[in-house]
């Protein structure tokens, strides 16, 4: 595999001129990145050996994280029964390495911080008012008195809010609260602090100081730590009684324990959730919904039809994980159906649905099945007036490959052929081959996106462009499954048996699920959820599963400089 | 596309016209209106960017320094001409030339207001290595930090559909390297962290104030307490945030000052400010809202941030012709004369935005007579020369206001190959900030000759 040096130097040609553009990008490498454990926490070349023997755990760097809009919408609401969706006004997260939820990406700007005390306002607000009644574990007015019950109000609802009994520090601060607020009257007391604890670093983070260590610079997670990764990387959200009555009981400290409670949480919709979301930034599902087209090329879309496309795939992709017979790759990659109601039937041809209710139907005799031919991800990867195989083929190395291509050279004209009303898309592409500065690295995306020429730039099926016929002749070069193949269901049952593919799907849940790159120290962390992966025949499933089962979950490295034991 | 039926006026009493005053009597007390009355007008600064780069033939002004006739694009300015500096031949030289990662779009950005190159990071652009974000503190903020200090927010970043990427495309401002500050895209939520709390009465502002000092010192102390347990890089994370925490606190005790054209606008409410229709809409609305938090004295420094660099808005409103994004559109060749007309077009309808900021900050009247305009400078930013060269030559910057008297205005300026750290540096000093260089030393002189 190539190294990352290797991959630095076949940037800098492209930069040197078009004529060693080809060169260059015979180069693509899989996970090119910076190597260590520290800088941007992006990925590196992996090189180490899977898990040995007798080796003690090695579990990759492990960093504060702090919670996503989603996670702090979904803790609020668990929290405090709070739907307001306050969180919606906080800045979107950076994007690293594909995804929202980079730990060390996840910074707090002062517009952040303005927001969470703003949002803190609102929703302890919303609490002493709408929710007053339920929210204390006891009565001021009683014969203990208001003092006692604000410090049982702040023990519990602290740890709830902490995910974590509170220590010495944590009351204070929130006993200092409660007493300014008091100084008004009882409920402003309690208003203050719940104002507090949702800006204090225990609820906006997931802080793991580790227990005891177990190696060299190496500790387990405590019981309450553990409930949080738990819960965070299946549920997106805060534990649940289950969850906390395990740790308070201690029983959250064997991988056995914890593979258990991982069971019963896979089980539960909101694992299907965060299925949901990772599929929905993996493939970009967010602007589907969005789309436009040049209605005099395409006069059948519509926004509306978009919005239909949008159910469409998160429909396949729920059932595609979840169907008990199915949920593997080649699921994924082949389904022989799709979702559609009648308005969307319709758009495509497929007869015998109608009404507004989505209906699992049978797509094999209207030339689709599997993802690739799910008809939002078709528009997406098209130009509002016409396909994009070079979309199409980019998105197959990259998303579905897990390869990276060299980026086009600095100062190109960059630019599709243009329209024509007698020559197919593929006639106009061989211009795009011919010429040596494109070619070089076009080679790499258009004969993948080519094959997917029977279906246009909105998704329909076509056998014919301006009068001619379609060739959807496609070629796979550079991957495990290299060779010819003709149309989007031919690849698809290629990349279905492809070990890349597989690997690719293990890489980014690992980036997705633990919020980083993986490093040199998680070659057998990233071994055990592809063995878990492959013992199961390669089901989504399987993959959440196997993400308990790591190094880099069960354990945390504690090598950082200044890093408490 | 839904139309919006929103009477822009009839949601920011005053602030399109600037007419009413109805200063902020609720949030000053006597003695504080007095005090503010007396002194000389704050200066300003504001930031408009819009992407994708220029039409540097239809931009460029025809004439001499001080006898010259604007262009198509800048037409739109002609009754401000006077209050202009327009500058040719201003290059952004770190973002062409420096060696850090990134591609044009990604370091004419992240340069434009830094001047410094990109960090290294896993955002791949369209060419060059990956990068992460701005590698240092934008000019803005530095100006910020010493005029910024008394308001009650040191500055404010609106954006319009200015991107959600969360990458180096979406940001102009930066508080230093890798600390981006987001434009916020919805007018509702920025009428609500600025204008909300506005208009209650004095008593009950104090006592918002004191429970929000309580909470954020129990808060801070819960920070404090924990950071010195945790790893270099998580400390170094919590305590950035503590640091913003701080900052806030300290703000909470400034108050709107109130000029004589202050007064508090509207909640626009809820809208829809992402679709491609509201674009021109949600525009107003922010330019509104910025410059009532200007003319109330909440903050003296701002960002107006329209689209994002690759923004890819179809300006149909512009002309029905257009059809395509226009970032798609910027990469076409200069043949393509269809193209050239439709991207002049938009620049001029940035133009005429920029015209609508002007206006309403010349009818805006300061407490010694002066117009806001006289004491503010704005400067008109982009992050390419041009789109479809990616070039960083010949940058289509124009500077707008007297910055307190400090600039000379009326003038068209002509330079070789001039390094746009140089302008940054010119920039600090108008706003009365010292200083002799300004992001990468290795691109910067000085301040700009003869401005």
């Amino acid at each position: 595999m190539a190294t990352i040096n290797s991959f630095r130097r076949a940037t800098a040609c492209l930069w040197a001129g078009a004529m060693l553009a080809e060169l260059s990008c015979t180069g693509v490498v899989m996970s090119p990145g910076r190597s260590g454990t520290g800088g941007d926490g992006g990925p590196t070349g992996m090189t180490a050996p899977l898990c040995q023997a007798g080796a003690g755990p090695s579990p990759g760097p492990s960093y504060v994280r702090r919670l996503t809009r989603l996670e702090y919408s979904n803790t609020v609401r668990d929290l405090l029964g709070d739907t307001s969706g306050v969180a919606d006004r906080f800045p979107a997260e950076e994007l690293r390495l594909g995804f929202d939820n980079n730990a060390q990406a996840l910074t707090v700007s002062p517009v952040l911080a303005e927001q969470y005390l703003l949002a803190a306002e609102a929703i302890a607000t919303n609490a002493v008012e709408a929710n007053w009644s339920r929210l204390l574990p006891c009565d001021p007015a009683g014969p203990a008195g208001a003092d006692v019950c604000a410090k049982q109000f702040i023990a519990t609802f602290g740890e709830g809010a902490y995910r974590r009994p509170l220590d010495a520090d944590d009351t204070a601060a929130l006993q200092a609260a409660f007493a300014a607020g008091a100084a008004t009257d009882f409920k402003t007391g309690i208003r203050l602090v719940i104002e507090t604890a949702l800006q204090s670093p225990r609820f906006l983070y997931r802080v793991e100081l580790g227990a005891a260590p177990v190696a060299p610079s190496v500790v387990k997670l405590d019981d309450w730590e553990m409930a949080s990764r738990l819960s965070y990387l299946l549920w997106h959200t805060m534990p649940d009684a289950e969850l906390i009555a395990a740790a308070r009981g201690g029983l959250l400290s064997s991988p056995e324990s914890i593979a258990a409670e991982a069971r019963r949480m896979i089980m539960d919709p909101r694992a299907h959730a965060v299925v949901a979301d990772f599929n929905a930034q993996w493939l970009h599902l967010g602007e589907i919904g969005a789309i436009e087209k040049d209605a005099k090329i395409f006069p059948k879309f519509s926004p509306a039809i978009a919005g239909l496309m949008r159910e469409e795939i998160d429909r396949f992709l729920e059932d595609a994980t979840w169907d008990p017979d199915g949920g593997d790759l080649a699921t994924l990659f082949t389904a022989p159906y799709t979702f559609v109601n009648g308005a969307l039937a319709s758009y495509y041809g497929l007869t015998g649905v109608t009404g507004t209710a989505f209906v699992k139907t049978p797509v094999a005799g209207a030339f689709r099945g599997g993802l690739l031919t799910q008809g939002g991800l078709l528009s997406l990867l098209g130009k509002a007036n016409q396909t994009s195989p070079v979309h199409r083929g980019k998105f197959v190395r990259e998303q579905i490959l897990c390869m990276e291509l060299p980026p086009p050279p600095a100062d190109l004209m960059i630019k599709p052929p243009d329209l024509s009303a007698t020559l197919t898309t593929r006639q106009r592409f061989e211009q795009h081959a011919a010429d040596g500065a494109c070619s070089g690295c076009h080679h790499l995306m258009d004969p993948i996106g080519l094959g997917f020429e029977k279906f246009d730039g909105a998704g329909l099926y076509r056998d014919t462009e301006n009068g001619q016929p379609v060739d959807d002749g496609g070629q796979l070069t550079e991957s495990d499954v290299d060779g010819p193949f003709h149309g989007v269901l031919e690849l698809g049952a290629k990349l279905a048996s492809s070990g890349q593919v597989r690997s690719c799907m293990a890489t980014k849940w690992f980036r997705y699920g633990y919020g980083r790159g993986e490093t040199d120290a998680d070659g057998c962390s990233l071994a055990t959820i592809q063995a878990r992966f492959a013992g199961g025949g390669y089901k989504v499933r399987d993959l959440l599963s196997a993400l308990v089962e790591t190094d880099a979950f069960l354990y945390r490295q504690v090598t950082l400089v200044g890093d408490a034991p | 596309m839904k139309p919006f039926r929103i009477d822009r006026r009839a949601l920011l009493r005053g602030a399109g016209g600037i007419a009413i005053g109805l200063p902020f009597l609720e949030v000053m007390t006597p003695l504080e209106r007095r005090a503010r009355a007396a002194a000389s007008p704050p200066r300003r600064f504001l930031v408009f960017f819009s992407p994708d780069g220029g039409i540097h033939e239809n931009w460029i002004p025809t004439g001499t320094e001080t006898s010259f006739t604007l262009s198509r694009i800048l037409a739109p300015l002609e009754a401000h001409k006077q209050r202009l500096v327009i500058l040719d031949g201003v290059e952004n030289k770190v973002g062409g030339y420096s060696a850090r990662p990134g591609d044009d779009h990604m370091k004419g950005m992240g340069t434009a207001l830094t001047g410094i190159g990109l960090l290294e990071g896993t955002t791949q652009g369209g060419a060059g290595d990956p990068a992460g974000l701005a590698g240092g503190i934008s000019v803005d903020q530095a100006i910020a930090s010493s005029i910024g200090t008394s308001t009650k927010f040191k500055s404010l970043e609106l954006g319009v559909q200015a991107g959600s990427s969360g990458t180096v495309w979406g940001y102009t401002a930066y508080a230093g390297a890798n600390q981006p500050l987001p434009p916020d895209n919805n007018p509702s939520s920025v009428f609500t962290r600025v204008f909300a709390s506005v208009g209650a009465d004095a008593g009950a502002i104090a006592r918002k104030q004191a429970e929000r000092k309580s909470v954020l010192d129990a808060v801070q102390q819960s920070y404090t307490k924990l950071n010195p347990r945790l790893g270099a890089a998580d400390r170094a994370k919590l305590d950035e945030h503590l640091t913003n925490i701080r900052d806030l606190e300290t703000r909470l005790t400034a108050v709107g000052a109130g000029g004589a054209t202050c007064s508090k606008p509207a909640d626009p409410g809820k809208l829809d400010y992402k679709s491609n229709a509201s674009f021109p809409m949600v525009g107003k609305l922010q330019t509104d809202l910025l410059m009532m938090a200007l003319a109330c004295d909440l903050t003296r420094v701002g960002t107006l941030q329209w689209e994002q660099s690759v923004g890819n808005v179809r300006f149909t409103w512009v002309d029905p012709a257009i059809t395509r994004g226009h970032h798609d559109l910027s990469h076409d060749g200069d043949g393509v004369a269809d193209t050239i007309e439709q991207l002049t077009k938009i620049n001029v309808w940035f133009s005429q935005q920029l015209a609508y900021l002007l206006d309403s900050l010349q009818k805006a009247k300061e407490a010694d007579g002066t117009s806001m305009l006289d004491n503010t400078l704005v400067i008109w930013i982009n992050e390419l020369a041009r789109g479809n060269a990616h070039s960083h030559d010949k940058m289509p910057y124009v500077l707008a206001g007297g910055a307190g008297g400090a600039l000379r205005t009326g003038r068209f300026l002509t330079y070789k190959r001039a390094s746009h750290n140089d302008l940054l540096v010119s920039c600090l000093n108008l706003m009365g900030v010292a200083g002799t260089t300004f992001g990468d030393p290795a691109f910067c002189t000085g301040p700009l000759a003869n401005l």
